[in-house]
């Protein structure tokens, strides 16, 4: 009501002011937050509000359609309506959305440059997405917490947060291809399990086996659903203590990589995927044929922790026999180009397989060089996602259930505090500049906020999941334990 | 003489003397709470200053509307956010000691206001629940947001008793006070059922559950039972909820019950000050036993080493020292910055943590070790260790002081963006504002940075190299430290000082 009634009272005033010549053109594009500037948006999106920064006290935004349609919006910051917003986008796929921005500081209004947004050819039709939120800290976590959001307006809620089950860490959920019908993700701490949820049946295993080196860390469900396959990872941090605006550095001195058959809660072991070189990072591909995982030679660590290159990796898997293949093909050899790569993820059509490309070491979060990369998998050719990277450190992405959008997290706000990134790929490849998830006051909430947003990943639907039979069950100590498949 | 007509002189006599009986138990009530407060204050603010400190840097009151939303959609948020608010003010202790007083007059006069009782024989048992609330706050995870839970309920217990007793009050401030003050409003339930004295009244409780179940289900479906029924920020932890917690919000409605079946005595003014000697008595007992020492050591070296009292801090250890690793830190650094670091030997060491300390999961091992990390230029150091400190509060707030340091860090370090961003989080609290104000000027100006004495000196002094830090190896991060800068006195010192407590660690 308060922001109808401003911009009935602002459309005047600016009409006014522009016809008595009080409107001073700009001559540059606004300095407006986050930067939309360019970018290329799904028209089911929520409305891509921003704050117009520079000193002024109120902001009149009019947005006019490339094939018709307008919408204005004013106040403290351009906020739109998420109906008129859709519908505006809607009429306007495949086309522009025009910006006129005008800025209102000591008594005159300031007209600045217009600029566009483009609405994509791709809808986005996934309920909205899922993170993990927490101070970006070293040792200690206080508020932590796995959430949903739906990214068609901006509704936030917890999936299960720290509150729930008091003195334990959750992390990595874990969907099945955005499916949350399957989804897992572990429980840290002294009461510590991996929960996977089937259907809305809950089983609290305890994945650590006297074959195996550590319980399950990171996940990647098998396309029938059948299949986890995990990565077991001997983890450390240590903290640098120079000038390279660098803080932490996350290595592993030991990391296999299993398969769990989830219907028999039995691990499928391969000497392939347990030597001595640290294997992690799995991922199956869209066919369930083939596992894709990184692999680096040993090397000691921590004190050589800048000579760990992971290469990318591939070895058959075959979901009848239950059975891996017994040849492993490096795709990228990153360790002959003294790089790193990590955390691959194929796209559900099949087409690409998303991956971070770094100097050194599997946590690429904490390396500012940090880029994505992307690989055809139809010619194995590689290239950056040029316009969706930036001088921060770009990782923990993943596709939309399409595979038209993908997301990711990022640091390139303030070098600290990572948010959730958009990004789209058409079919020859490109990708489109990237935006930041819409919030409703967006400077408000990113510059206010203590908690770095992690593991972004789609969900096609709302996750459901009974927190308070969580909560029993995590101090119950009841575990399942995992077998070894003969 | 001119008699008020219609008054017989003897009716009069007698008014005048119920008019002076009246004056003189007003006179010796106020008298009483009075002296209370005043001993209250001045505990505070003599005894115990530290813990004022203490409880001020374990929260970031924020003037802001989202803050204050974010409390009230909490149950107990009123509570909490009138607690965090009184605590800022311990910025200056005497304020700060001022209002604990206010807190603890409030609630031993409400709790005296809720009972029918006029004798004043029984006034001084209305102290009870304010004086366990005193002795229950020598564990200084005890929040001030049970003291306001307490008065918040007191205040329902009293709109109810002067509404006389109308069921509409009840039904509004039921749900009122179990989201404004939590669990403790379980007293203003109490109360209801007990002043109504019918097995009908039994339906306020079926009430009360109802809406406490019907929370746990929508609102408070992340929390478990056990915090829903005790309480969420009453005490730093949010699973612990000590005895006392609850029987000190039982007592606020537990009192005046007993106070009105007890019997009136002939000398009541007496028999108050007979009560009250005994009260008063038993409290100073029960809080000599409740605050421990070494503990409070620990917290007031902390405290002078925030506020850079180095002399006090070791004039302090000449008299008593506690046998721990974090005040030997904080002694140390004190030493070390009067230029009297030889004479560590002089007082109680235990080896090298007692140095500098490896990371630990609290809120207040850390502080010291942080300091001195920052003042030997391990400005990477000091932010983990600041940040972690932060990260620790239990009750997972920030903390104005911490979140000073890591802006510095930042600075120190270059991030302007990140340092920004906690500034302008310092700028929304009372205290802190005019420092992050004044500190604004070095965002994104590296000259203002390299002019600054401190900031200056410690990019001059900071590691050159990147390498990763190893505690076991802090000697040799020592020494790379002094010979990459023989102008870092401290890190040479420091070097040594853990050589020899490296030595005394063989030796034992």
């Amino acid at each position: 009501m308060k922001k109808l009634l401003l911009a009935l009272l602002s459309a005047p005033l600016l009409l006014i002011a522009c016809s008595t010549g009080q409107t001073v053109p700009e001559p540059r594009l606004p300095d407006i937050y986050p930067d939309y500037i360019g970018v290329t948006f799904p028209a089911e999106m929520a409305p891509l509000n921003f704050n117009l920064r520079g000193g002024y006290d109120k902001v009149f935004v009019k947005v006019k359609g490339g094939k018709g349609g307008e919408l204005t919006a004013s106040g403290r910051y351009a906020g739109f309506n998420v109906r008129k917003w859709q519908k505006l986008a809607s009429q306007n796929i495949g086309d522009t959305l025009t910006f006129t921005v005008l800025g209102h500081k000591d008594g005159k209004w300031f007209q600045f440059v217009n600029f566009k947004m483009m609405v994509s050819p791709y809808p986005l039709t996934d309920y909205g997405v899922t993170y993990r939120r927490f101070a970006p800290g070293y040792e200690t976590y206080s508020k932590i917490g796995i959430y949903q959001r739906n990214i068609h307006n901006f509704d936030e809620e917890p999936i299960i947060e720290g509150n729930a089950i008091p003195g334990q860490c959750v992390g990595c959920h874990t969907a099945n291809a955005t499916d949350p019908s399957r989804f897992l993700f572990h429980v840290r701490g002294k009461h510590g399990a991996t929960v996977v949820q089937i259907d809305g049946d809950r089983k609290w295993m305890n994945t650590k086996t006297d074959s195996t080196i550590s319980n399950a860390v990171y996940s990647y469900w098998h396309p029938s659903g059948d299949f986890v396959a995990h990565s077991n990872n001997h983890i450390h941090q240590l903290f640098w203590t120079g000038r390279n605006e660098r803080y932490i550095e996350v290595y592993d001195d030991a990391s296999d990589v299993i398969v769990h058959d989830v219907r028999t809660d039995e691990y499928i072991l391969s000497p392939l995927l347990m030597t001595d070189a640290f294997e992690t990072y799995p991922a199956f591909s869209s066919d369930g044929r083939t596992l894709y995982f990184c692999r680096a030679p040993y090397v000691e660590v921590p004190a050589h922790c800048e000579d760990v290159h992971y290469d990318l990796c591939s070895i058959g898997f075959d979901a009848e026999e239950g059975c891996f293949g017994d040849e492993v093909t490096t795709l990228i050899d990153a360790v002959s180009a003294g790089k790193s790569v990590t955390f691959p993820r194929p796209s559900y059509d099949g087409r690409w397989l998303l991956y971070s490309y770094a100097d050194f070491g599997n946590f690429p979060i904490n390396h500012k060089e940090s880029d994505l990369w992307i690989m055809n998998l139809a010619d194995g050719r590689t290239f950056p996602a040029a316009k969706a990277n930036s001088n921060y450190d770009e990782s923990f992405h993943n596709w939309s259930s399409d595979s038209h959008w993908f997301l990711f997290a990022s640091r390139r706000d303030d070098s600290l505090y990572s948010q959730i990134y958009f990004s789209s790929i058409d079919e020859d490849g490109n990708t489109t500049k990237a935006f930041v998830l819409p919030q409703r006051n967006p400077e408000e909430f990113y510059h206010g906020t203590l908690f770095t947003f992690n593991v972004p990943d789609f969900t096609r639907t709302k996750v459901k999941f009974n927190v308070t039979a969580a909560y029993r069950e995590a101090f119950s100590d009841e575990r399942k334990n995992v077998t070894i498949k003969k | 003489m001119i008699e008020p007509r219609g008054f017989p002189p003897a009716a009069f006599f007698s008014l005048q003397i119920f008019v002076h009986l009246v004056q003189m138990e007003r006179l010796t009530k106020n008298t009483l709470s009075a002296l209370f407060g005043a001993g209250i204050f001045l505990f505070w603010l003599l005894a115990f200053p530290q813990a004022l400190g203490l409880q001020e840097q374990n929260q970031l009151f924020l003037w802001s509307g989202s803050y204050a939303a974010e409390r009230l959609g909490m149950a107990g948020g009123l509570a909490d956010w009138l607690g965090e608010f009184i605590t800022q003010f311990n910025c200056i202790p005497w304020l700060g000691a001022l209002l604990l007083a206010l807190v603890s007059v409030a609630i031993q006069r409400m709790t005296w206001s809720t009972g029918d009782t006029r004798d004043i024989s029984w006034y001084p048992l209305s102290f009870i629940p304010s004086a366990l609330l005193l002795v229950h706050m020598g564990d200084h995870d005890v929040l001030p947001c049970l003291g306001m839970a307490v008065i918040l309920s007191l205040l329902l217990c009293l709109l109810y008793k002067k509404a006389g007793d109308n069921a509409a009050v009840a039904a509004i401030g039921i749900p009122a006070g179990l989201w404004l003050a939590g669990p403790a409003a379980w007293v203003f339930v109490i109360y209801v059922i007990v002043r109504k004295r019918s097995a009908r009244s039994l339906l306020w409780l079926a009430y009360s559950a109802a809406l406490v179940v019907t929370a746990r289900f929508t609102l408070l479906q992340q929390y478990p039972w056990k915090q829903i029924l005790l309480g969420f920020d009453y005490f730093r932890s949010p699973l612990v909820h000590p005895v006392l917690e609850t029987v000190t919000i039982l007592s606020s409605v537990a009192v005046p019950a007993i106070i009105s079946i007890l019997p009136s005595f002939r000398k009541p003014l007496a028999t108050c000050i007979a009560v009250y000697a005994i009260i008063l008595c038993g409290t100073a007992f029960w809080v000599s036993r409740s605050y421990d020492r070494d503990t409070y050591e620990v917290i007031a070296y902390d405290q002078l080493v925030r506020n850079e009292k180095w002399d006090e801090l070791v004039a302090r250890a000449e008299k008593y020292q506690p046998h721990s690793n974090v005040s030997c830190v904080s002694l140390n650094l004190a030493l070390f910055m009067t230029g009297n670091l030889e004479r560590m030997f002089e007082f109680y060491q235990c080896g090298t943590e007692g140095l500098l300390m490896p990371n630990v999961r609290d809120y207040l091992s850390n502080t010291s070790t942080a300091e001195a990390f920052w003042r030997l230029g391990m400005v990477n150091s000091a932010l983990r260790y600041s940040f972690d400190s932060q990260e620790s509060i239990g009750n997972l707030r920030k903390s104005g002081r911490f979140m000073k340091r890591m802006a510095e860090c930042q600075i120190v370090n270059g991030r302007y963006k990140v340092a920004g961003k906690y500034l302008d989080i310092l700028k929304q609290s009372l205290f802190y504002r005019n420092w992050a104000e004044e500190h604004e000027r070095f965002i994104m100006d590296e000259t203002a940075v390299e002019t600054d004495p401190v900031y200056a000196y410690l990019r001059q002094v900071r590691f050159e190299k990147d390498f990763l830090y190893y505690y076991p190896e802090m000697d040799k991060m020592l020494g790379i430290l002094y010979s990459q800068n023989k102008n870092n006195y401290m890190a040479g010192y420091y070097f040594m000082a853990w050589k020899q407590l490296e030595q005394m660690e063989v030796k034992k």
